[in-house]
């Protein structure tokens, strides 16, 4: 996992439950951080070496170069901020990670099961989430399952698996040069906006390793990936992998409590977490 | 707002917590019906089970089955495997009959979701 501060967020605090969550569930499975010096000295700070050593097997220092990639991020319905998002070597981990296997999760993704081991030794040598679905079981936004309406479907950057290979290789390696050439395939692809989002990146990388169709070079995992909007947030925590959350829509009319029990979610409102990071860590500890 | 009404309003919101649940419920018990065999994930599908149990007393050719990517696996041991899915499918089907049986007592919302 990878884990950079800025401001507003601390992502080595979202790594911390991350991490807890992979070991709870898939005890025996190394966890590696991916970050930078700043981030782990305010991580022993804030939270410890001995948490450190707890969460993480190892930690491998990056310095990525600063790129201004301001994002606009929402906790709730009814607050947003903007923060600084460093996303911009996630393709690196391929020459990151010393493993033959991994499984590159986010910071904000907890494991309630241990469905992702199932991946290790499979068919494919890469593999990501192609479907989601969120807090109320419907599909995410449109943009969020096409890069443009007559475009290619996408791929979630979320969790991704790959196994040292050539195949592996040949996608981080385009996904890399996806990265650097981002304005023109922005306009090969037709999505708007600026932000460098690795969820497209990672698709246009797939699309063309797949000789530019969608051919099954990428594995699917299983089951869909059960998302929380940014909009919406955790009412309690029944335990370890048990959560009650408000889906918000904006008409507040609508907005429903969910329970949702034994599964890995992508937590998109972060400050979601960090608001209950007590009790969730009472409860995976 | 008429009480008639509002009640009507409360049901509807009863009705849209209860179904959002019933659903995830079911995505719960499709994860807990994934089986991973040598280094393949299958469905533990009644179909599945029911096809590897005929096929082992039915014929002498190699089984082969569909994994959940479509690839066409040889199973090695179709013993092992059946177990494998009727666990599966049997801790999956008490997984949702516990479940849906809570439903059936809970008459608002926040029962509804545990609260």
């Amino acid at each position: 996992m990878f884990a950079y501060n800025n401001e507003q967020l601390d992502y080595t605090q979202l790594a911390i439950v991350a991490a807890y969550a992979v070991k709870k569930y898939m005890p025996g499975m190394p966890v590696v951080l991916v970050t930078n010096q700043m981030s782990v000295d305010q991580c022993k700070e804030r939270h410890g070496i001995e948490m450190m050593r707890a969460a993480w097997d190892d930690i491998v220092m990056t310095n990525p170069d600063y790129q201004q990639n301001i994002r606009l991020h929402h906790d709730g319905a009814y607050q947003s901020f903007n923060a600084q998002f460093t996303n911009t070597n996630k393709h690196d981990i391929y020459n990151l990670s010393p493993f033959d296997e991994t499984i590159l999760i986010d910071t904000d993704y907890i494991c309630g099961n241990d469905n992702l081991s199932k991946l290790f030794g499979g068919q494919h040598n890469v593999a990501m989430y192609r479907d989601a679905m969120n807090l109320r079981c419907e599909e995410p936004y449109t943009t969020e399952r096409w890069l443009h309406y007559a475009g290619i479907r996408m791929w979630w950057s979320t969790v991704v698996y790959w196994r040292k290979s050539e195949e592996a290789q040949h996608f981080f390696n385009v996904w890399s040069s996806v990265k650097q050439h981002w304005e023109y395939y922005r306009y090969l692809y037709k999505f708007p906006g600026s932000l460098y989002r690795t969820d497209y990146a990672a698709s246009i990388a797939a699309h063309l390793c797949d000789g530019w169709q969608d051919g099954g070079f990428i594995g699917r995992i299983p089951a869909p990936m059960r998302y929380q909007d940014q909009r919406d947030d955790i009412v309690k925590v029944a335990g370890p992998n048990h959560w009650v959350m408000l889906s918000n829509l904006p008409e507040e009319w609508k907005n429903v409590a969910v329970e949702i029990r034994g599964e890995d979610v992508h937590m998109m409102n972060k400050k979601s977490i960090l608001r209950n990071y007590d009790t969730i860590m009472e409860q995976l500890a | 707002m008429d009480q008639r009404l509002n009640d009507a309003l409360a049901f509807a919101n009863y009705r849209l917590t209860l179904q959002i649940q019933r659903q995830n419920i079911m995505a719960r018990v499709e994860a807990a019906l994934l089986v991973s065999y040598q280094n393949s994930i299958f469905r533990a599908s009644p179909e599945l089970i029911g096809f590897v149990d005929a096929h082992s007393r039915l014929s002498k050719e190699p089984l082969i089955v569909n994994d959940q990517s479509d690839n066409a696996i040889v199973i090695e041991s179709p013993a092992e495997f059946a177990e494998q899915l009727i666990k599966a499918y049997d801790s999956a089907m008490v997984l949702k009959q516990q479940e849906q049986q809570k439903l059936k007592t809970a008459r608002n919302p926040a029962k509804i979701v545990g609260l």
